[in-house]
């Protein structure tokens, strides 16, 4: 007999679960897609991370580095032509990775669930809103019609919209209320990680404060895990206790906000946060990052991002850089950071000037 | 529902319909041979033509008189007498033609929406599965061939060859009595004529459904239902099809509004005593009110199943109702 392991609120989790284990903790994660012409594009190439129970952590980079295939692999949510090639996603300890669809399903939405950009096309548009909220809950919580719709009647007030809107159609309400419904859904099922993928993008930036102290207001209540995708590193810096950095598919920093932000070390992280307005005094940077990402159905070898960096050396095409743990719980994949070398030192020591 | 959508819709048939009527009188009489034909009799005296004129009130201009005439007797339901079938009123020919079309083609469209809807969803929801690879290839089949072209095999077969079905009409002639025997001389003279077109109509619908589903199963409320863990088949019965039926409605209308029409060369081939057979007869008897009668019969039919659609399609999407 297993013994029974309960999370979140006492909340029984799935056979098999360790207490011990951390919330979730993705190792070495592959993700490939098929291209109609058969070549094959390797869009994640190796991620590891992990996420405590009651932490934020954001995932940031430029558009197309991976971060929503991230996100989809984690519960096999992928389209058809992608799949994850290699690696382990371990939640309560439990390998996701090769679990058949059916097996899957007992985690998505329960354990992980999502709230997606632009929530106008994430609901259904032909359904009330109450009704999708209500949906997880009776089917897949197997609570009764009435409970599902009183739970969701709930929900709705949580997130700041009066109940009575349950009945309501998508497309009447406002951008900010789709969200903050869509956020009501995403808990319906009381999940162990809530995976948010810009879920502030399309809103204006009143609305998209609002939703910000909403979720902000949610994980001090509720005790929320949080995945948040993003490429306004303004909101990482107002939400997150954590920020990883993603370039083409890889991790290329990762650690505390107020380490990451202050003190970036990896030089794509340093031309990331200039080329943003600043985040204090909402001043408009002038500084972009030249060049574009690498082709990924033919990544290059060595470091991904050395054809655009000014620091680069000859190793970093050469060799993968490997990722370097330093004490203040900062993680960079820099050669300039790589142990022993005095000259990659100095060198180190001009990015951070 | 909104009832100012239902007031605005309704108004506009009606307003459709009356560009019909007026569009009718004017066509028909400006054909060759039109009503006036009667009158230019070379067997007549110009004294009778010119009574024959005044019989039919030809000798009154056509606007107004003989516009506000026409619409006088269109709206009280007088469509005139036919040519071919001499002295009946066109509303009597039409009438009996009527029933016989509704049966065949109506029946058709029923069983097609039903079948052809749950094949293409299937098979756009699986794609490249045993159901679209089979379903979506007879489809392609059966919706490029013509009606005759399904029928004329069928006949071959099972009519000529096997004998186990009638070749042609709707009844044998004096065959029985009583109404169960009669019920089932015209089930088996149906069920041919029946199945060709059941089996163009479900080509039809289930191609168009088929991509329809492909296009909602790519839409992010698809991911999110995935996201939920929901089963695939509830995430097409609740999600995908609701969504990829919009697009359905108008087309499902559309065809419906044309079933009056019959569908001419089946019912040809079938010899049926439809509309369809109906309109090829007064086409080559030239029976301008016959004609006349029918195509407004259509037209109206058309009129009002677009109507339905808008109604329907209310129904179905919220976003159409405010
Ligand atoms: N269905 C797909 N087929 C092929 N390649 C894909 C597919 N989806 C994503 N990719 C590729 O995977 C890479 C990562 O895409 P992804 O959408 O995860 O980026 P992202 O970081 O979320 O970008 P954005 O900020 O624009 O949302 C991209 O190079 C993209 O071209
Ligand atoms: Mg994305």
């Amino acid at each position: 007999m297993t013994t029974e392991v309960r999370g979140r609120l006492g909340r029984l989790l799935p056979d098999g679960a360790d207490p011990t284990a951390p919330l979730l903790e993705v190792r070495d994660l592959a993700v490939r897609f098929r291209t109609p012409s058969g070549a094959s594009v390797r869009a994640v190439g190796g991620m590891s991370f992990r996420l405590d129970a009651g932490e934020a952590m954001g995932i940031a980079g430029e558009s197309g580095c991976g971060k929503t295939t991230t996100a989809l692999s984690l519960v096999h949510l992928l389209p058809g032509t992608g799949r994850v090639s290699a690696g382990s996603v371990k939640l309560f300890g439990i390998d996701l990775v090769p679990l058949t669809e059916r097996q899957l399903a007992r985690y998505r939405w329960r354990e992980i669930s999502m709230v997606f950009q632009g929530a106008m096309n994430a609901l259904n548009p032909v359904q009330r809103v109450g009704d999708q909220i209500a949906e997880p809950i009776e089917v897949r919580l197997g609570q009764s019609r009435d409970a599902s719709r009183k739970r969701a009647g709930e929900l709705l007030e949580l997130v700041g919209i009066p109940r009575q809107r349950a009945s309501a159609y998508p497309h009447e309400l406002s951008g900010g209320m789709r969200q903050r419904a869509m956020i009501a859904m995403a808990l319906a099922c009381d999940p162990a990680v809530v995976i948010g993928d810009e879920p502030t993008t399309a809103l204006d930036v009143m609305v998209q404060a609002q939703i910000l102290q909403l979720l902000e207001r949610l994980r001090r209540e509720l005790g929320l895990s949080l995945l948040l995708i993003t490429h306004d590193l303004s909101v990482i810096a107002e939400t997150c206790d954590r920020v990883m950095v993603m370039y083409a598919g890889r991790v290329a920093e990762e650690g505390p906000v107020s380490r990451v932000f202050t003190a970036p070390r990896h030089p794509y992280t340093v031309k990331l946060l200039s080329s943003f307005p600043d985040i204090r005094t909402g001043r408009r940077a002038l500084s972009m990052i030249p060049g574009s990402p690498p082709d990924l159905r033919t990544p290059p070898p060595g470091c991904l991002f050395a054809p655009r960096c000014e620091h680069a050396m000859p190793v970093c095409a050469v060799e993968t850089p490997p990722e370097i743990n330093s004490d203040d719980g900062v993680r960079v994949a820099c050669h300039l950071f790589t142990a022993g070398d005095a000259v990659r030192r100095d060198a180190a020591s001009e990015v951070k000037a | 529902m909104n009832v100012a959508y239902l007031v605005r819709k309704l108004a506009q048939a009606l307003v459709t319909i009356a560009a019909i009527v007026i569009l009718l009188f004017v066509l028909f009489r400006a054909m060759p041979g039109s009503p006036d034909r009667v009158s230019k009799n070379p067997n007549m005296t110009p004294a009778m033509q010119a009574a024959e004129r005044a019989r039919w009130g030809l000798d009154k201009p056509l606007v107004p008189d003989q516009l506000v005439a026409f619409i006088g007797s269109t709206v009280t339901g007088d469509l005139g007498t036919s040519i071919k079938f001499r002295g009946q009123p066109v509303t009597e020919v039409v009438g009996a033609a009527v029933g016989p079309t509704i049966l065949l083609v109506g029946l058709g469209e029923a069983i097609a929406i039903i079948v052809g809807l749950a094949l293409g969803a299937l098979s756009g929801w699986r794609r490249g599965g045993l159901v679209d690879r089979l379903g979506n290839g007879a489809s392609l089949v059966f919706y490029s061939m013509p009606y005759f072209v399904i029928g004329m095999p069928l006949i071959m077969v099972f009519a000529s060859g096997l004998g186990w079905f009638p070749t042609s009409g709707m009844t044998t002639p004096g065959a029985s009595a009583d109404p169960v025997g009669q019920v089932l001389d015209v089930a088996g003279h149906l069920v041919l004529p029946l199945t060709a077109v059941t089996l163009g109509l479900i080509g039809a619908y289930s191609i168009l459904m088929r991509s329809a589903i492909i296009e909602t199963r790519a839409e992010d409320y698809i991911t999110t239902a995935r996201a939920k863990g929901l089963t695939d088949a509830r995430i097409l019965r609740h999600h995908a099809f609701p969504n990829a039926l919009l697009p359905m409605v108008t087309f499902i209308a559309i065809n419906l509004g044309y079933v009056i029409a019959g569908a001419i060369t089946l019912e040809v081939v079938f010899s049926w005593p439809g509309l369809g057979t109906l309109t090829v007869a007064a086409l080559n008897a030239r029976d301008y009110p016959l004609l006349q009668g029918i195509f407004l019969l259509v037209s109206v039919s058309v009129v009002m199943f677009n109507l339905l659609a808008d109604f329907v399609y209310g129904a179905l999407d919220p976003r159409v109702r405010s």
